[in-house]
């Protein structure tokens, strides 16, 4: 399978014009993936051109090396990137992750990736302050390089394949580094199975971002029910769609997880009491139709009148990331059908 | 086995387009009014009545079996 060519004059304005008619690109200026830059591209990575990864639902295109270049280019990513883009669409494309429901959903669900190991450090990923944001080049063009795959090759393309009610600012580009110096806890590749010294993508859906900010409490256990307790509104999907399956995300500040290091000694005993603690809302909260629809769906979901946002502690995924000042951290409720999905990264040395 | 897909107009797009991915460009759709599920039960049996001769005629008719994908 070959790529499809344009001929547009040697003007990156034009260039532009004629990607986003063709509808190539995310609605930004893309640099214009010329013959010579995808060559240029690929040549200092040590995977073949044609080789394909996998068939990326819906529009189920090939992957190839190819075109994952062509759209890491037009993202304006560094060719050291490269094996991270690669590692985050093998993630995508494993049927765990149901890249299908994700691309498809009325839910504004986008995957953010997760970066551990030693080539945080190599490519100068931020890990630390505003590392959701903008400014960082690995950050945003990683992301966006993703993004541009599952609407060219995956085919998400809003509105017609894609039913996304509003979609996200996450989906323009959703990529950080664990701070995993700042951890008291193991990073999360090791607690997936990897050694530290690997580095790995790990693909997570979420909602989107919800801020828990608490600055004033100085015992652990009453900032994990400042936590606990921010998690979730109603109209959650946990409370419809997606109780029974998927994960959802705890990204806290390097000061949270000190305080909470001190006493919580195991990841396993923070998810626990997330677990028992978000389960705090009572299920008069709902309107009469939905209150029968949760107590009659068959996953006990509601213990004590209050209910469950989880059917597991492992339904939470914790990591550590930001700025080392201020006392934010973030929740990333979940979509609830797909599962994480990480994947080693493959580093060779960069010719 | 002959199939109809029944399908909401604010998803059709993304039925034919699926569809066609999978290989089946030409696959039967009734498409019926959009929101569905917050609909009444008297409306759906309604909207069934006037879909069933669609319905009956879509499964009937013969249609290319797809190359393999």
């Amino acid at each position: 399978m070959t790529s499809q060519y344009l001929d547009v004059d040697d003007d990156i304005n034009a260039a532009f014009d004629a990607a986003y008619d063709a509808g190539w690109t995310d609605g930004l200026p893309i640099i214009p993936p010329t013959e010579e830059r995808v060559a240029a591209f690929l040549d200092k990575s040590d995977r073949k051109a044609h080789e394909v990864l996998a068939v990326l639902p819906p529009k189920r295109a090939e992957a190839s090396i190819q075109k994952l270049a062509v759209n890491a280019v037009m993202a304006g990513c560094k060719p050291e990137y490269f094996p991270v883009i690669v590692a985050a669409v093998e993630a995508l494309a494993d049927p765990t992750f149901e890249l299908y429901g994700v691309n498809t959903t009325t839910n504004p669900v986008a995957p953010v990736f997760i970066i551990n190991g030693p080539i945080r450090k190599e490519i100068d990923l931020n890990c630390s302050w505003g590392c959701f944001g903008p400014g960082n080049r690995a950050n945003a063009t990683i992301g966006r390089a993703l993004t541009l795959a599952l609407i060219n090759i995956a085919g998400r393309i809003p509105g017609q394949v894609s039913k996304a009610t509003h979609a996200q600012p996450g989906r323009y580009a959703f990529c950080f580094g664990e701070h995993e110096e700042m951890s008291p806890w193991e990073p999360l590749h090791v607690e997936r199975g990897f050694r530290a010294d690997e580095s790995t993508v790990t693909a997570l859906a979420t909602t989107g971002t919800t801020n828990i900010l608490d600055m004033l409490s100085k015992r652990p256990e009453e900032l994990m029910m400042m936590i606990a307790h921010s998690y979730v509104s109603v109209g959650n999907n946990c409370y419809f769609a997606g109780y029974a399956k998927g994960e959802m995300g705890l990204v806290l500040c390097p000061p949270h997880a000190r305080l909470i290091g001190e006493k919580f000694k195991k990841k396993q005993d923070v998810k626990e009491f997330l677990f028992e603690h978000t389960a705090w809302v009572p299920i008069e909260m709902f309107p009469d139709h939905l209150r029968s629809a949760i107590q009659s769906n068959g996953l006990n979901q509601v213990v004590n009148g209050r209910v469950r946002i989880a059917p597991t502690p492992e339904t939470f995924v914790v990591v550590v990331a930001g700025g080392l000042a201020g006392y934010q951290s973030v929740a990333l409720p979940g979509f609830g059908s797909p599962y994480m999905v990480t994947k080693p990264i493959a580093r060779k040395p960069v010719r | 086995m002959p199939t109809v897909t029944v399908v909401t107009d604010a998803l059709l797009s993304l039925a034919k387009s699926a569809a066609k991915s999978y290989g089946y460009p030409d696959l039967p759709m009734v498409v019926v009014p959009h929101p569905f599920e917050t609909l009444a039960p008297e409306r759906i049996r309604q909207i069934a009545e006037e879909k069933f001769a669609e319905i009956v005629s879509a499964v009937s008719r013969p249609t290319e079996v797809p190359s393999q994908r």
